[in-house]
């Protein structure tokens, strides 16, 4: 699978439209940052990827096929999600936890195989939380936890990996970390999508960002076109220092655009 | 210790208990009577107590107490909350409702089924009410809040019935038979919960993998290909079946299903699937324990079997609350 897409995505919530016609295309191998203003749509437009909201108008395909058309087990399988601030509800082991990702991968009536463990173990790895395999979730520090979360949508081997707001909350090491594990796992082929607020991580790990204001697309292309002083004023109504260092750019907020 | 290791010893566990469920009662009739029994050299008497006296009251702790605990297992995976029972979602207050009609409108003297069967259509009417009140939301929050509403109303008519008890001996036998008990049933009892409880025990069964799912959230579940509708109304027939039957025939046993997932939960490494059989062998060999416990203490009066689940389970609960206070401080 090599193409997530959707096409005239239109939603509303109690009559307020939330994606007022959003076009979006993933392809395998590429990291898209979805970046926008609070209330912009963009957890929205990832939940109508995931298949978690049907959208009024619309659809999500797969290389051609709707996800409304694939089984349960087999969508979970192509596409693989990771909530905002997502927590364990009961205190199982973090190797428990990972495992759930082998779920979609699973008969009716066959446990976890070598192959799923494999994944397992992989995962793990991957975010460098092996050691933790063992610990109860409910005894993980924060940037412990993100890591373990991102494991368990990694154990999915999911062409595409939608997170939202995986660095949410975390110090800037660990959101060093979890981007640069997103960045490997993007290299090694999956489509992913990641929602994002801070705009210099944005910019240093995305190849292309998704601008949206007001539940449509405003701006979309390389970080260096997508984050210019026009669009800042304008979607995010801030001035901003903005520049490139280190083979990467940055952007500081300074202070708010007048007029807005 | 291992999934196999305690699901083995409580399986050894509700063997023994069951044994001793066929030993134990007010007549003289011990364990060495079982033997005998085996052999066919038992006396009359002796074969009509164990076989027609204390062999459906054990049958019936055995498929009772395991569908409590399989029930609160699978509800409080569902609903992600320890504090889950399987009365939750109305089923026991409506089954309760319709046997008590039965005995407030005389019925059930009619014939020896009329108050079981009554206790089953009050709850699949229940059940109903439950879901056409949940609808098409596939939230567990829906659920709950109809569940409530029928438990809040089936309760009402419950107590509208004692209110207007022809006698105050007809308000004491709604009385008693609500307090739950295993006493004086037959093999017809058991005959009739058998397979609702046994096919409720079945649909619940398969819901572990999905309950697994939900650890991390609904969201979550429904990308790793758990359909949330129908995982829902599993759950809500299963414990209709399971637990209607068992509500008809016993009235009602609180406290098993709450107590003994919470248990088991830390020796089953908190994993909702892990919990499903070990909460079933564990709501029967509690039932048993406590059933042979209404048979020893009970000298004069006997005392009910929902009497003493709860007299077990509310210092348990205090327990909970104060552990749960320690966690906090």
């Amino acid at each position: 699978m090599t193409r997530l897409s959707a096409r005239a995505i239109r939603h509303a919530f109690q009559g307020r439209e939330v994606l007022a016609g959003v076009d979006f295309e993933l392809s395998g191998g590429e990291i898209v940052g979805l970046i926008g203003p609070n209330g912009a749509g963009k957890t929205t437009l990832l939940r109508v990827l995931a298949g978690l909201i049907e959208a009024d108008e619309g659809e999500v395909s797969v290389d051609g096929t709707a996800i409304a058309d694939l089984a349960p087990d087999a969508r979970g399988r192509a596409i693989s999600y990771l909530a905002q601030a997502g927590t364990s509800e009961w205190a199982v082991t973090v190797e428990t936890l990972v495992g759930l990702g082998r779920i979609p991968h699973l008969g009716r009536f066959r446990g976890p195989g070598p192959a799923d463990r494999d994944a397992v173990r992989r995962a793990l790895g991957a975010c460098d939380v092996a050691v933790l395999a063992d610990r109860p979730v409910n005894r993980l520090s924060g940037g412990e936890r993100a890591r373990v979360m991102l494991a368990r949508a990694l154990a999915v081997e999911a062409p595409f990996l939608l997170a939202d707001e995986p660095v949410a909350g975390l110090d800037p090491a660990h959101a060093l970390d979890v981007m640069a594990v997103l960045a490997a796992r993007a290299r090694a082929g999956a489509g992913i999508v990641v929602v994002v607020h801070d705009l210099t991580i944005a910019a240093r790990h995305c190849d292309r960002l998704v601008l949206m204001q007001e539940g449509r697309i405003v701006a979309e292309g390389s970080p260096e076109a997508v984050l210019n002083q026009s669009n800042l004023a304008n979607v995010y109504g801030i001035h901003a220092l903005t520049g490139t260092a280190k083979g990467g750019a940055y952007v500081v907020p300074l202070s708010r655009a007048r007029g807005e | 210790m291992s999934r196999a290791t305690l699901t083995a010893l409580l399986a050894a566990a509700v063997l023994m208990l069951f044994v001793a469920s066929l030993a134990v009662g007010p007549a003289a009739v011990g364990i060495e009577s079982l033997p005998q029994l085996v052999a066919g050299r038992a006396g009359d008497a002796a074969r009509i107590i164990i076989v027609e006296v204390r062999l459906p009251r054990a049958l019936l702790a055995v498929l009772i107490g395991g569908a409590l605990g399989l029930a609160g297992a699978v509800l409080q995976g569902y609903l992600r909350n320890p504090l889950a029972e399987p009365g939750l979602i109305g089923v026991s207050a409506s089954g309760a409702f319709g046997a008590v009609l039965t005995l407030y409108t005389g019925i059930a003297t009619a014939f020896t089924l009329a108050l079981p069967l009554g206790g089953i259509l009050g709850a699949a009417a229940g059940v109903l009410a439950v879901q056409i009140l949940a609808g098409r939301d596939t939230s567990a929050f829906t659920l709950i809040l109809s569940g409530i509403a029928v438990t809040s109303f089936a309760g009402a008519l419950t107590a509208l019935a004692l209110n207007l008890a022809p006698s105050p001996f007809a308000a004491l036998e709604i009385v008693f038979w609500m307090m739950g008990s295993l006493a004086d049933r037959s093999l017809d009892h058991v005959a009739l919960a058998a397979p609702f409880i046994v096919l409720g025990a079945g649909i619940l069964l398969t819901t572990g993998r999905a309950l697994d799912a939900l650890t991390l959230g609904e969201d979550t579940a429904a990308t790793l290909g758990v359909d949330g509708a129908r995982l829902r109304r599993r759950i809500v027939a299963g414990t209709a079946l399971a637990i209607g039957a068992a509500t008809a025939v016993a009235g009602a046993i609180g406290f098993v299903g709450l107590v003994v997932p919470h248990l088991l939960r830390p020796l089953t490494g908190h994993r909702p699937a892990a919990l499903l059989v070990t909460s079933a062998l564990g709501g029967a060999a509690l039932t048993l324990a406590a059933d042979i416990a209404v048979r020893i203490l009970s000298a004069g009066a006997e005392i009910k079997l929902g009497v003493v689940t709860a007299l077990i389970g509310a210092p348990f609960f205090l327990w909970l609350v104060l552990s749960a206070r320690r966690r906090l401080a």
